[in-house]
């Protein structure tokens, strides 16, 4: 089995888009059926063939690619046919899609192919004109007419979300939960509108006593016992409401919570879904650096948010990289040093509380914290007699453009890539450590919430600032005497609690709020919060505290992204943004390694490659492809959405196939020339069709190179490099 | 004549005097994009990448901040950062707010909120209008984040490149923990 085709991922991506493409066929069909002289249906139905046959090749699926072809081939013959067209070819090309149909339920269950040799001499005696009967066996009786489709005619390929699979169980309960919440929903509002009237009643009530109050001037009480007894009975019933809505309200709040973690649930899949693709990324990388790899993946049977773990595989690919690449020596430098000839790394998934952690470790050589260091003092990062734990040095890794390698590979020392991880990582909320032995190995752990829907944050106050801490991050929060406080200042900022040595630090002047701390004279104890971090145990002031709520942490977005000490944002009930702290950064300080660091942002830029293809699956090969090599990637279904993301941001070089519904290669290569902005940016198509006559109007367009589908991943890289140096 | 020549010929009169619809007429010629004032020159922005126009936001401000970054704004419940545009660039914060307004300017996915002077609105230029920027005077601090300028009314309208200034790596120096620069709006 060949590798292509080992990679599970990709071939359920095409498995996907073929079913989709055959309900398209099969609705083309449908409409043939009823007038066999009609032709228009050709052009649908040739476009879906030739996407299917690009997908199929790409996912090296041959005998699919090739009956996609015989029968493209077919249609071609029958559009530009001058005898008629009878009954009997329409019946041809319904037993090649139902072959298709057949072939693409084998390969979603794993069997091997049926042959189709059959199928292909029935279609090219129909074009030489010499022709077989159908044969039965090839062509069963009921299936001779077009599959019938559940979905509507414009569902096509065209659609390129997501489908999940939800158990139907779960979907019922979420179903239930849902009818449940609407019926409370019903009973308050029933509710509502009696209270309504109970309220008019009192108010009736409370009028007529007006009334009578001011009529009234005598001894005697001017109202009637009934007026007594009914203003009584509306309060009491009112009251009674106001109990019965109380417990329609907690009812529905348990729905509710049980109907997000429901909704949780559907997004939960197992980590082992992406095993494969990192066996495939470090099975690639190790055979290009000619290393020898054991990888391992210990419990992976856990299960991750779905949103979270597709932010995470491209920062676990890059850790893998990079042990690959920096961590594990060659086979002749791990037997001079005593080590088996067999690089070793560890992919480990576990949970601990409410985070998820990846941690990948290798036995390789380990940081060169020397290196860090020589580095970070000649990119001006560090001052030469700056004292840091070789912890704290391993952390300039993360900084922008930070690489020790001498020579750039394809593989990584390009030095764009950690501060991306950690960058990804805050965002989600996580934290990313490393810890590294020289000589023995490095250990990366990602821990981040479980889920990316919700978090518990603690919200404190600093100088009349409200800012947010994620409560899974702080070990302690104690109300302390100030004169301990005062006393741990003097003593070099150190306190001690449960018999352990904490670094006190006030937030405000971490943040740079105030210089100096003042503690107001009526103030007796302060609030501080304690954290435990690896090796480093820390301990932060702050004025007071508000209490702890739930909260969607957001990214503060790529212009934070230089500043370790925000992780993110959320919003209030009220709708004020509250920056959400990252205690880790807080409490070494980070800001202060800020100040002396000259940034390198923007200093390498990636380049950017728009892929323009209608087949999905040729589309995520190709930003998959691209994206290992360091590219950023847009992709584009056709021309007409190839324009409309040119306009917004300006690719560097455009992967162009030519075949496309609504606007194809050629008509979006003309319009994209005419802005004179886009004169310069090399075109290369990629497709099946390379005649002369497409060659020469591709030289009028100004189509800088021609690749044929499928293409080869070496080709298409030298081609973009190539392309990219010319510019 | 016959009847068939009479029909060719209006056909013909026909054709040679149509009057092309206005879509045909406004083609790739035009450039269109949304006018502000900043420093007192005229700027226009590709239509395409401002999503919004916005009254000036309650931000939360951030601690320490440069004196250009304003602080975080809620855009529907999303976060928005706020860049005061003419104080990032030429380091001088504009100091009226009634007429200022925030650009919401969307790259990559990723909004931005650039606060202005004030928003001038939708202006259309033609290709015939553009400019060179050799004789445009003062626009040295501008000078990076421009690409091209269109002249009207024998006046500048200078083109931005917003690529420029989000890759543009003060753009990311947020946070100053500095306190010696001029105070802002």
């Amino acid at each position: 089995m060949s590798q292509e085709s080992e990679d599970e991922e990709l071939i359920h991506i095409f498995i996907e888009e073929a079913k989709e493409l055959l309900d398209a066929i099969a609705m083309s069909l449908q409409k043939w059926s009823t007038d066999l002289t009609d032709k228009t249906i050709f052009a649908a139905l040739k476009r879906d063939l030739h996407t299917l046959k690009g997908g199929a090749r790409m996912v090296s699926q041959p005998i699919l690619g090739t009956l996609a072809h015989e029968l493209e081939s077919l249609c071609d013959f029958l559009l530009n046919t001058t005898m008629p067209i009878e009954r009997k070819h329409y019946d041809l090309i319904c037993a090649g899609q139902d072959r298709m149909n057949v072939l693409v339920d084998l390969l979603a269950t794993q069997k091997p192919l049926l042959g189709i040799e059959d199928l292909v001499a029935q279609f090219k005696a129909a074009i030489s004109g010499v022709e077989k009967p159908i044969q039965e066996e090839a062509l069963p009786a009921q299936k001779k007419e077009p599959a019938k489709t559940s979905k509507e005619p414009e569902v096509t390929s065209e659609t390129t979300n997501e489908v999940i699979r939800i158990k139907s169980d779960l979907l019922e309960s979420l179903n239930n939960l849902s009818i449940e919440n609407n019926i409370i929903r019903v009973n308050v509002s029933h509710y509502v509108d009696k209270i309504k009237l109970n309220l008019n009643e009192i108010m009736r009530l409370i009028k007529v006593f007006q009334e009578k109050a001011s009529k009234n001037s005598g001894p005697y009480r001017p109202y009637s016992i009934s007026d007594i007894l009914g203003l009584f009975e509306a309060c009491k019933s009112a009251i009674q409401i106001h109990s019965n809505v109380e417990s329609l309200l907690s009812q529905q709040s348990r729905v509710s919570l049980e109907l997000q973690e429901r909704l949780i649930d559907t997004r939960m899949i197992s980590f082992s879904s992406i095993v494969p693709r990192l066996s495939r990324t470090v099975r690639q990388v190790a055979s290009e650096l000619k290393k020898k790899i054991d990888f391992n993946v210990l419990q992976a049977e856990g299960e991750i948010d779905r949103n979270l773990l597709d932010h995470i595989v491209p920062s676990l690919e890059h850790l893998l990289r990079n042990s690959l690449d920096h961590g594990i020596e060659s086979a002749e430098e791990r037997l001079k040093q005593n080590k088996p000839e067999v690089g070793k790394i560890n992919l480990r998934f576990f949970r601990m509380g409410h985070e998820a952690c990846m941690e990948i470790s290798d036995d390789g050589a380990g940081i060169n914290v020397e290196a860090v260091k020589r580095k970070a003092i000649k990119l001006g990062l560090l001052a030469e007699d700056a004292k840091y734990s070789n912890e704290e040095l391993i952390r300039f890794i993360f900084e922008p453009g930070f690489s020790t390698k001498e020579h750039i590979s394809e593989i990584s020392g390009r030095g764009v890539g950690m501060d991306v991880v950690n960058t990804v990582v805050k965002a989600l909320g996580g934290n990313l450590s490393i810890e590294s032995q020289t000589g023995k190995g490095t250990k990366c752990v990602i821990r981040a919430p479980f889920t990316t829907s919700m978090n518990r944050a603690l919200l404190v106050t600093v100088k009349s600032q409200i800012f947010g801490i994620l409560l899974s991050t702080v070990e302690n929060i104690v109300l302390l005497d100030v004169k301990r406080i005062k006393e741990a200042l003097k003593k070099q900022e150190v306190i001690v609690y449960n018999n352990k040595e904490y670094h006190l630090k006030y937030l405000g002047e971490v943040l740079g709020l105030e210089d100096n701390l003042s503690i107001p004279s009526n103030k007796e104890s302060l609030p501080v919060l304690f954290f435990n971090f690896a090796d480093y145990n820390a301990a932060l002031l702050v004025d007071s505290l508000i209490g702890s709520q739930e909260v969607v942490v957001q990214t503060l977005g790529p212009q934070f992204k230089l500043m370790d000490m925000f992780s993110g944002a959320t919003l209030l009930a009220d709708g004020r943004v509250i920056i959400i702290l990252d205690a880790y950064s807080m409490a070494l300080e980070r800001r202060k390694l800020g100040e002396i660091m000259e940034r390198q942002v923007g200093a390498k830029r990636e380049f950017t490659i728009l892929v323009v293809d209608d087949s999905i699956t040729i589309r995520t090969v190709t930003k998959n492809f691209l994206e290992r090599h360091k590219y950023h990637v847009l992709t584009a279904k056709d021309g007409l959405d190839a324009l409309e993301k040119v306009a917004v941001e300006k690719p560097d070089l455009v992967l162009l196939d030519l075949e496309m519904p609504r606007m194809d290669g050629f008509q979006f290569a003309e319009k994209f020339r005419s802005d004179i902005a886009h004169s310069s940016i090399p075109i290369i198509m990629i497709t099946f069709c390379t005649g002369d006559t497409e060659k020469a109007r591709a030289k009028q367009l100004g189509i800088n190179m021609f690749i044929n589908k499928p293409y080869k991943e070496p080709d298409l890289l030298e081609a973009v490099e190539q392309l990219l140096e010319i510019k | 004549m016959g009847p068939f020549e009479t029909l060719l010929d209006i056909e013909q009169n026909c054709k040679a005097n149509t009057v092309k619809i206005p879509r045909q007429i406004v083609t790739e010629k035009d450039w269109l994009g949304i006018a502000f004032k900043a420093s007192g020159f005229n700027f226009v922005c590709p239509m395409a990448i401002v999503t919004e126009v916005l009254r000036w936001p309650s931000v939360t401000e951030l601690p320490s901040a440069a004196h250009w970054f304003k602080g975080t704004a809620n855009l529907r419940g999303h976060i928005l950062p706020v860049t005061d545009f003419q104080g990032f660039i030429t380091n001088k914060p504009h100091r009226s707010r009634s007429l200022s307004r925030v650009l919401v300017i969307t790259l990559s996915g990723v909004s931005y909120g650039f606060a202005v002077e004030q928003v001038i609105g939708i202006e259309r230029f033609f290709s015939e209008e553009k400019k060179p920027l050799d004789g445009i005077d003062h626009i040295e601090d501008y000078l990076p984040y421009v690409e091209g300028a269109f002249e009207r009314n024998e006046k500048p309208w200078l083109i931005l490149n917003m690529h420029a200034v989000i890759e543009s790596t003060e753009f990311y120096h947020i946070v100053s923990f500095k306190r010696d620069y001029e105070p802002g709006i």
